[in-house]
């Protein structure tokens, strides 16, 4: 259970209240600068509250030392960088660094990680000469190597085509089938209509809703967060985001 | 890892190769000179030891630095630890000029001093979950601020001889060093390599960014430390016994770099290793160069030969930005 109680972080977070559960797909959804990418740090513990816990199975995030933390919870940063040219294999392998496993059960997570990414093929490939949708999903990757018991990812999306979008959500809902938690920022509603388990909406830093997708994205909701008339048209599983007029 | 053993086949090469060479010749089968043993061991030995450890300090101290900064043009002088250690000097030279009596291991323990109170310094103002930025305007505010201190003092110089003295110190050189020299500069030397192999899997991290690091387990607060201890202990220690030797921290890492699998953590031994050849060479060639009025200075080489390159790196820079 990883769980945030009363956590505020000051100017973006104000006493947000959450708990989520291993083998749920959950989106944080909300406007810009609603806080989403401040709770998702909070959650992964890579940023400390100014009042209030963010905690893993009941234990502070902060009392639990920094590499079992790691181990338990990998972290996807929005617009993840890598500062040198290494190729895809190598930066994926980063995300061992948390663990002292031997080369051999590294090796065997790396080409686990490369194989859900779709990436084997491009694993000797320097960075420099991917896509950007490419090494969105390196980075990704590199998360998925370190087998976290958590996976946080900030707009994992952003910079892939439909296609791997609707290849990687669906990975991810595996990931969260198989009994990981998997935590999303996601700034397209439909995609977490259609693929989350529960949707946390925030706006101006307060947790407006806490439901699943149908209830926190209702149309009603949207109005009163993202001040936009809309509907959604089609059926579960495939659900479009069209103006309402 | 392959760059490794290619490296230390060449230095095992040169080494040897260093003992022999010079203003005068030592052939190892028919020696010709007297005093060839000696020249040997009290002079060239200890000569080509110094440069081993300084270039292998200067070349792990540049890759850790690059690591840390994620910034290939970033030098171990942007800490100002160079420049603190070489004001610690040059003081001892401006008081020994005075009139006042310290002895002969006044220098490099005015060196040290300087590069431990920049180290404390830097520590000071960005040891607390300090991000690199902060890091960086510590260490130039730091540089600036020693390099003034040695203009005053130069300025103020009480003898022209004693300038003349300070000058051609700061230059940086090997010349008519021996075992004292040796003795000061390996352990620290390898206590500073040390502390930069500690912080290899920590840089690997980073180079996903701070927030990324920190998620997978790294504490800045542990990597600053470690990284102004291995770089203060390297470059200090290369400071305090030969002057100032530029360019080997910024050139070496960027030689090796391809090579290597680029995480960070595997160019620090190659890249001390390349230190090591590159100081090595660059000592015997000033030795051998002819240059009226003494050998040429190795610092100067050392920059005479680092200047195009940078150059050279910014205009290949430019031209992939284009």
């Amino acid at each position: 259970m990883l769980a945030t109680e009363s956590l505020s972080v000051a100017g973006r977070l104000e006493a947000v209240s959450a708990s989520l559960r291993p083998g749920d797909l959950t989106a944080i959804c909300g406007p810009n600068g609603a806080g989403k990418s401040s709770l998702l740090a909070a959650l992964a513990g890579v940023l400390r509250p100014g009042a209030g816990t963010a905690s893993l199975d009941g234990a502070p995030l902060d009392r639990i030392p920094p590499r079992q933390r790691a181990q338990a919870i990998g972290y996807l940063p929005q617009a993840g960088e890598a500062a040198w040219d290494m190729n895809v294999a190598t930066l994926v392998s980063l995300g061992r660094l948390p663990w002292r496993t031997s080369a051999a059960e590294d090796a065997a997570a790396v080409g686990a990680a490369l194989a859900a990414m779709e990436m084997e093929g491009l694993a000797d490939r320097p960075l420099s000469k991917l896509s950007g949708g490419e090494r969105a999903r390196a980075l990704l990757g590199r998360v998925l190597a370190g087998q976290p018991r958590w996976i946080l990812a900030d707009e994992p999306l952003a910079a892939l085509d439909i296609a791997h979008a609707a290849r990687l959500m669906a990975h991810l809902r595996g990931a969260a089938r198989g009994g990981r938690g998997v935590v999303v920022v996601l700034h397209d509603l439909a995609q977490a209509m259609n693929h989350a388990d529960r949707v946390l909406v925030l706006d101006a830093g307060r947790l407006i809703a806490d439901a699943p997708p149908t209830e926190a994205l209702a149309a009603p909701v949207i109005a009163q967060v993202w001040g936009a008339q809309m509907r959604w048209l089609g059926q579960p599983g495939g659900y479009a985001l069209a103006p309402d007029i | 890892m392959k760059p490794i053993w290619p490296l230390a086949l060449a230095l095992v090469v040169a080494f040897p190769a260093s003992l022999l060479a010079g203003a005068v010749w030592i052939d190892p089968l028919h020696p010709q000179i007297a005093s060839a043993g000696l020249i040997l061991a009290q002079l060239r030995l200890p000569r080509a030891v110094l440069a081993v450890t300084l270039g292998a300090g200067l070349g792990g101290a540049g890759a850790a630095m690059q690591g840390y900064l994620r910034n290939p043009l970033a030098d171990p002088g942007l800490f100002g630890i160079a420049p603190g250690a070489a004001l610690g000097a040059v003081l001892s030279l401006f008081l020994g000029a005075a009139g006042v009596h310290l002895g002969v291991w006044a220098l490099p323990a005015f060196a040290l001093g300087g590069a431990g109170g920049a180290m404390a310094l830097l520590g000071l103002i960005a040891g607390r979950d300090a991000g690199t930025a902060l890091f960086t305007l510590a260490g130039l505010m730091l540089a600036s601020l020693a390099g003034a201190l040695m203009s005053l003092m130069i300025s103020l110089s009480p003898s022209p001889f004693a300038l003349s003295e300070i000058v051609t110190w700061l230059l940086g050189a090997l010349t008519d060093r021996g075992w004292t020299e040796v003795g000061i500069a390996l352990p620290l030397t390898a206590l500073g390599l040390a502390a930069l192999a500690l912080a290899g899997r920590s840089l690997d991290a980073l180079a996903l960014g701070e927030v990324a690091a920190v998620s997978l387990g790294v504490s800045p607060r542990r990597l600053g430390l470690l990284i102004i201890a291995g770089i203060g202990l390297t470059v200090g220690a290369s400071v305090a016994v030969a002057g100032i030797i530029g360019f080997v921290g910024l050139v070496v890492p960027h030689l090796v770099r391809p090579l290597t699998n680029r995480r960070p953590s595997a160019l620090l031994l190659p890249s001390a290793l390349a230190g090591a050849l590159l100081l090595l060479m660059a000592d015997i060639a000033c030795r051998l160069l002819p240059l009226a009025g003494g050998e040429l200075r190795l610092g100067i080489a050392l920059s005479l030969l680092g200047a195009p390159f940078f150059l050279w790196l910014l205009l290949r820079m430019r031209r992939g930005l284009l």
